[in-house]
């Protein structure tokens, strides 16, 4: 960021004397900018905001895809908080999700990025075979994986009963345990925010640790107070981007309970349901307000972890 | 500085470059807009490949029959992907020229104003002579034709004789007078014969059309012509409580192993031969056979004991497994009729199809079949012959919304296997949603 903000006002004093001279060529410069940008801001007009400025008026309105759509003004709302049991189902499922799987993934991309910062041979190697999970991870393929690892016959069973523990169970689609199988698999693809913390911990100064070891502190100690101060704004940064993408997980929901939200809607994860009702059932309106909704949830959560920041996030430069 | 030099501005006699990048750019834009399209026709259907391979040669011999025949281009999905894409491809306006149709979904295709009626040419292009009469008007929804048959089926428990023979050493019980109490001791037998490892029934309490047949079989219907439940919700508690019996004594799967392969027949319990019998569509026999390869059976389904509740009569009904429909926007009408009457009428697409969308729903075409059939085929075209003689029609076509609340049904019998609600509750909560969701 303030990179990018050194080299912005760089190059704008640098043409700024021929600017003043000649009015005319600075205009002729931003028509070439826009022109390259032409297929961005047309994606993000066409695309993003028109899309979002409409879903916005179809979520007061009874749109089912085929008819035009009726004004019903909040309808909709009131429904899903009043009279909506799956609403609020999917709801919980999802906080539950997000309270345990981003905890989760931060500890183990910690953990790991940690391990791998005290000098391993063929650092390099480790480094993708553990980004590799997160690279595949959003994928179908794992989330069919998922199936066999914990179906009745999956691995998972099979390895247990070398321990003599019964077997037929299915960890997918029993409702205690189906959202745990969802957990593991989203705290296994730790992967990108162990590459971040990773950076950051080579960022730390050795001496500052050598300096904490001769006063006597030992590994506990300097952890919390030497490693996790310098990495807050990076554990900040994590923790706010997978607050947000685990709030809009969808493929393993989807793929591991088959598209349904099953067994007994203990997967409903939000953007399940969301999807079900618009494109399964073609309430688009419904839809719509699910989603913004969600819209809502997500910048609650961002202005909570942003106002919070303050007092565990330290932006002290190492450098000052 | 390299920035300085990127930024130097175009020599000004050199305008032809610009123009180029401006084109070029514009082209860039352009073509990322554009799309496909072109002549031809499209069509789509569910299925699996070796119907998608059978129905794509009938459509090559339609072209061949006919000079000046647009190419065809096919498409075809698995039955929940089939309806998602459809229904999006409708709203988008590019519905597909030829569409498989289901008698459940007619209402909501032709509430969108979706298909071409199709009366005007069933006394000329179409004709549907050959068709049994009980069949004809399948397509029909508010006095006007917008489907022609393409197969028929109906319900059945399909029975694995040879893993029967193995737990309980008995074959195929007598299925003329047989009870949901029958039933329900033969399933516990095969748990108990096979010492725990196979389950009687696949669990079909979540089953809309098999709770349908339980209705039927005491006089009622699921939805009355005003789109109002038309049964006891009593009836529904009791339902939902015989498989809760089922599912505890063993003679029907655990929740989590029915769950796990909710939608996926390939894992299901009969597959894994965890389950000797299931409710299933006559054409799922032969999808069965060709997974497993044992021998199986067809069975009526088991009626209501002496003093149920209601007037007994035959549950069953002649089911229309599959339809032909026209896109309503289609601009090859007479093309895309033309190809409906082949897949329906002529003889060349009915020996590529045989009966791989469900019995052929002429007695012509039918006769031939049996003529060709292997057992499995044959265990199939026997069993509808039953059927014809031990069913009741349905008095009225599927009811809007019909569909949403078949979707949901499985839930709620979920939520009793898992103990999440007891058959009561669950009984009532779907019965309120099975209202709210089927209105006129």
């Amino acid at each position: 960021m303030n990179a990018f903000a050194r080299t912005r006002s760089a190059t704008r004093t640098g043409t700024g004397a021929r600017t003043r001279t000649r009015p005319g060529r600075r205009h002729r410069h931003n028509g070439w900018g826009y022109l390259f940008l032409a297929p961005w801001l047309l994606g993000f007009f066409l695309l993003v905001l028109g899309p979002m400025a409409a879903s916005f008026a179809l979520s007061f309105t009874d749109f089912n895809l085929f008819d035009p759509p009726h004004w019903i003004g909040l309808d909709n709302y009131t429904h899903a908080f009043f009279d909506d049991e799956r609403f609020w189902n999917s709801l919980s499922v999802t906080f539950q999700y997000v309270f345990a799987s981003v905890p989760a993934r931060l500890a183990f991309a910690l953990a790991v990025a940690m391990l791998l910062n005290r000098g391993v041979a063929g650092l390099r190697v480790y480094r993708a075979i553990y980004y590799l999970p997160s690279l595949l991870g959003g994928s179908v393929a794992i989330a069919v994986l998922w199936r066999q690892l914990f179906g009745s016959d999956g691995l998972l069973n099979h390895v247990l009963s070398w321990f003599g523990a019964d077997t037929g169970h299915s960890w997918i689609a029993d409702p205690d345990t189906s959202l745990l199988t969802m957990i593991v698999l989203a705290a296994w693809q730790f992967g990108s925010p162990m590459i971040i913390f990773l950076a950051g911990l080579r960022q730390i100064p050795s001496e500052l640790y050598e300096a904490a070891e001769l006063d006597g502190a030992g590994p506990f100690t300097r952890f919390r107070s030497v490693t996790l101060p310098l990495l807050s704004p990076l554990i900040f940064f994590n923790l706010l981007l997978q607050v947000i993408g685990a709030f809009q997980a969808f493929t393993p929901a989807y793929v591991v309970s088959n598209g349904t939200g099953g067994p007994s809607d203990s997967t409903l994860f939000y953007t399940l349901y969301l999807y079900e009702e618009g494109f399964t059932q073609f309430h688009m309106g419904y839809a719509s307000a699910l989603a913004w909704v969600l819209f809502a949830v997500i910048a609650v959560f961002s202005a909570i972890a942003f106002l919070t920041s303050r007092y565990w996030v330290h932006y002290a430069d190492v450098r000052s | 500085m390299p920035q300085h030099t990127a930024r130097t501005p175009p020599n000004p006699r050199r305008p032809p470059r610009r123009t180029l990048l401006r084109l070029a750019a514009t082209g860039l834009v352009a073509a990322g807009c554009g799309g496909g399209g072109g002549s031809g026709m499209a069509a789509s259907w569910w299925g699996d490949p070796g119907l998608n391979e059978a129905l794509n040669e009938a459509v090559d011999a339609f072209r061949a029959a006919g000079a000046g025949r647009p190419r065809v281009r096919s498409e075809f999905l698995p039955w929940d992907g089939y309806w998602d894409k459809l229904a999006t491809r409708t709203a988008g306006g590019d519905a597909p020229d030829l569409m498989m149709q289901a008698a459940t979904y007619l209402p909501e295709y032709v509430g969108r104003g979706a298909l071409r009626p199709l009366d005007r040419y069933l006394t000329g292009e179409l004709r549907l002579d050959g068709v049994d009469e009980s069949a004809r008007s399948t397509g029909r929804y508010r006095g006007r034709t917008y489907a022609v048959i393409a197969a028929t089926n109906a319900l059945t428990v399909i029975v694995n004789r040879d893993l029967l023979r193995e737990t309980t050493g008995r074959d195929l019980p007598e299925d003329r007078s047989w009870t949901w109490d029958d039933l329900e001791r033969l399933a516990e037998d095969v748990h108990r014969g096979s010492g725990g490892e196979v389950h009687g029934i696949q669990d079909a309490g979540g089953d809309l059309m098999a709770f349908q047949l339980f209705v039927r079989q005491r006089g009622r219907e699921l939805f009355d012509e005003d789109d109002r439940p038309a049964f006891p919700a009593d009836w529904l508690t009791e339902w939902l409580a015989l498989w809760q019996r089922l599912r505890d004594s063993g003679a029907a799967p655990p929740p989590d192993m029915s769950a796990e392969s909710i939608d996926m027949a390939a894992q299901s319990p009969m597959v894994r031969r965890r389950a000797a019998m299931t409710f299933g569509w006559t054409q799922d026999i032969a999808s069965y056979a060709s997974l497993l390869g044992s021998e199986y059976g067809a069975l009526l389904p088991p009626g209501p004991a002496p003093g149920a509740p209601g007037r007994a009569r035959p549950g069953l009904w002649v089911n229309a497994a599959s339809l032909w429909s026209v896109a309503a926007g289609t601009r090859h009408p007479d093309v895309a009729v033309a190809l409906v009457d082949f897949l329906v009428n002529d003889r060349r697409a009915e020996e590529r199809i045989g009966t791989l969308l469900g019995t052929p729903p002429r007695a012509e075409a039918r006769a031939r079949a049996r003529g060709t059939a292997d057992p499995v085929t044959r265990t199939g075209l026997d069993y509808m012959d039953r059927v014809a003689r031990h069913s009741t029609p349905l008095p009225r076509v599927w009811p809007l919304g019909f569909t949403e609340a078949r979707d949901e049904f499985n839930r709620y019998n979920q939520d009793v296997g898992f103990g999440l609600r007891s058959p009561e509750a669950a009984a009532g909560a779907y019965y309120d949603f099975a209202a709210g969701v089927v209105a006129a």
